[in-house]
């Protein structure tokens, strides 16, 4: 559905240029969640922008739909975006009309009556449970009943393609969250495919069939979520993967920490598993075979396209080496010492 | 108060409402498209146009540094191709408007810079052109701001009205000046003032009320 191929965007400014996008290539299948994540800086926001050219590649290719939109002309361009919904952080919705105004705008755009308008966009008012919300103007409502105007209003013309530009970075968690459940409810019941950006691998987490990481203004991996979380292949992938599977360490045991194993202090290990390796109970039996305690600081399992990956943060009272050859032994998981206590 | 003098007042009011009235007009409706295209053709603007901009820039710098009561007199050949003559009441409204259209362009300017750019980006990804960002997106989300600023403009034509007796303009700034202040009448002079302050209130409140309901921010 979407095909970026070779992007690169060069910022020159008094002379000074500045390399926003380097090389960028990839494919989005249609139906798929893309997540694009990287710190900010990374170039993400003008990735995004530029797959509906609302800033121009310096050279490269975007085809969205069979339709090369790089070498369209002005009108054709605008007519190529009606057919591509966008959503953004800070919303912009019209603050001189009401939620309805606001998502019939891009029908109005296209010079549609006001019957036909009514007519598309009440099936939208309801799958973004908007029906209480309509007459509202966007200072009356709350960050997350914006973001469902903006929703509404970006599929108005029926796109296939919706680009979120940090759509839930302004909002709470909880919103977050039912911001994400509303955008996966579209992608399946509209078969809408989605690209997103954002500098949180929760979203990834939660929403994202596939994720890239962008770096330096460089698309340094691309993998199915899971595939990624599970081994991730650069190190900058490592940071991200980490930062959402790593448990943190408590505060009171990171003042303690100590970096070499005596005879009184324990071993605090990390270790992270997914899939199957679910089921192995993996404690009892590595405290049953080396006779030793574990006790298990902090643990979690989640569940990311419906697959669950689990971490754990235990102290043993053992040597660290033999127990995580002995972990090994077990099942094929992913442990760290994270140092001594 | 004899009944000559009453009419006299009422005269003078009607003009200076009939000068301000028209001339706001005349200044609303150049002065709007004139902000605009000082938006749009700015730097990283809709439609960028270096020398378009600076010039038109520095024509409006220039109309809105000059004293009023010079223009009055300095543009009589203007105003007499325009309307015919260049006394009376009519005539008056000639330099009234191009006083206040510079005003008005910088002040739809001013509103303009006000809308955040997300909107206008909003409009562009939705597929909008040119015109209809301009009066679908730009002018209704200023439309407050707008008002709130004509009202202002207003306010000062009347002020600048007073000075249209140069060319015979009449209206209550003049009657001021010639029964009051040279005829020594104060009890003219305190009339015409508080007509003024009078017409001054009402249109801030009709202004006001036109910006609060318009303005949904």
């Amino acid at each position: 559905m979407i095909e970026v191929n070779n992007v690169s965007k060069i910022y020159t400014t008094q002379g000074v240029s500045a390399h926003a996008l380097k090389d960028i290539s990839f494919n989005v299948p249609a139906g798929e969640i893309l997540g694009i994540v990287g710190h900010s800086g990374a170039g993400k926001s003008t990735l995004i922008r530029c797959l509906n050219l609302l800033e121009r590649p310096s050279s490269g290719q975007i085809i969205i739909d069979k339709q090369e939109l790089t070498t369209l002309n002005a009108s054709q361009l605008r007519l190529a975006r009606h057919h591509i919904g966008m959503i953004f952080q800070h919303f912009n919705l019209l603050s001189s009309r009401s939620a309805y105004a606001n998502i019939a705008f891009p029908l109005q755009l296209l010079g549609h009556d006001r019957r036909t308008i009514a007519k598309k966009i009440a099936p939208l008012i309801e799958l973004t449970g908007l029906t209480q919300l309509q007459h509202a103007y966007p200072s009356q409502l709350s960050g997350g009943q914006k973001q469902r105007v903006a929703i509404a209003r970006a599929l108005a013309c029926q796109p296939k393609v919706l680009l979120c530009d940090e759509a839930t970075s302004a909002l709470d968690p909880y919103n977050t969250t039912n911001i994400l459940e509303l955008l996966k409810d579209i992608n399946r019941q509209l078969g809408l495919t989605i690209v997103l950006i954002t500098h949180e691998m929760d979203v990834i987490k939660q929403v994202c069939d596939r994720v890239g990481i962008l770096d330096k203004g460089e698309l340094v991996e691309i993998n199915n979520t899971l595939q990624f979380l599970a081994k991730p292949q650069t190190t900058i992938g490592k940071q991200f993967a980490s930062s959402c599977l790593q448990l943190p360490l408590p505060s009171i045991l990171q003042k303690r920490l100590q970096n070499q194993q005596t005879a009184t202090n324990k071993a605090l290990i990390h270790i992270a598993f997914h899939g199957k390796q679910t089921n192995t109970p993996i404690i009892s039996r590595l405290s049953q075979q080396l006779k030793c305690e574990i006790n298990i600081i902090q643990a979690n399992i989640e569940y990311i396209q419906d697959q669950p990956i689990g971490m754990m943060l235990v102290e043993v009272d053992y040597n660290a080496t033999e127990f995580l050859t002995a972990l090994n032994n077990i099942t094929n998981v992913v442990a760290e010492v994270k140092g001594y206590v | 108060m004899s009944k000559a003098l009453v009419i006299e007042l009422f005269n003078a009011t009607w003009e200076t409402l009939y000068m301000v009235g028209i001339a706001s007009i005349i200044a609303t409706i150049i002065g709007i498209p004139l902000g605009v295209c000082l938006f749009i053709t700015r730097k990283h603007g809709l439609l960028p146009h270096k020398v378009f901009n600076r010039t038109l820039a520095a024509i409006i710098n220039a109309l809105r540094s000059i004293p009023f009561i010079i223009l009055l007199v300095a543009i009589i050949p203007f105003t007499r191709f325009v309307v015919g003559t260049s006394i009376g009441t009519t005539a008056a409204i000639v330099p009234l408007s191009i006083g206040a259209f510079p005003f008005v362009a910088r002040l739809v300017e001013n509103s303009l810079n006000e809308i955040p750019i997300g909107l206008i980006e909003a409009g562009q990804a939705m597929g909008a052109s040119l015109w209809q960002i301009i009066y679908k997106i730009l002018l209704p989300e200023a439309a407050a701001s707008i008002v709130n600023g004509v009202t202002l403009m207003v306010i000062a034509l009347i002020g600048y009205s007073a000075m249209a007796g140069v060319v015979g303009g009449g209206g209550l700034g003049d009657l001021a000046i010639r029964y009051g202040y040279q005829r020594f009448d104060t009890r003219i002079m305190l009339i015409t003032v508080i007509i003024l302050i009078i017409m001054v209130q009402l249109i801030q409140v009709a202004g006001d009320f036109c910006t609060r309901k318009l303005d949904k921010r």
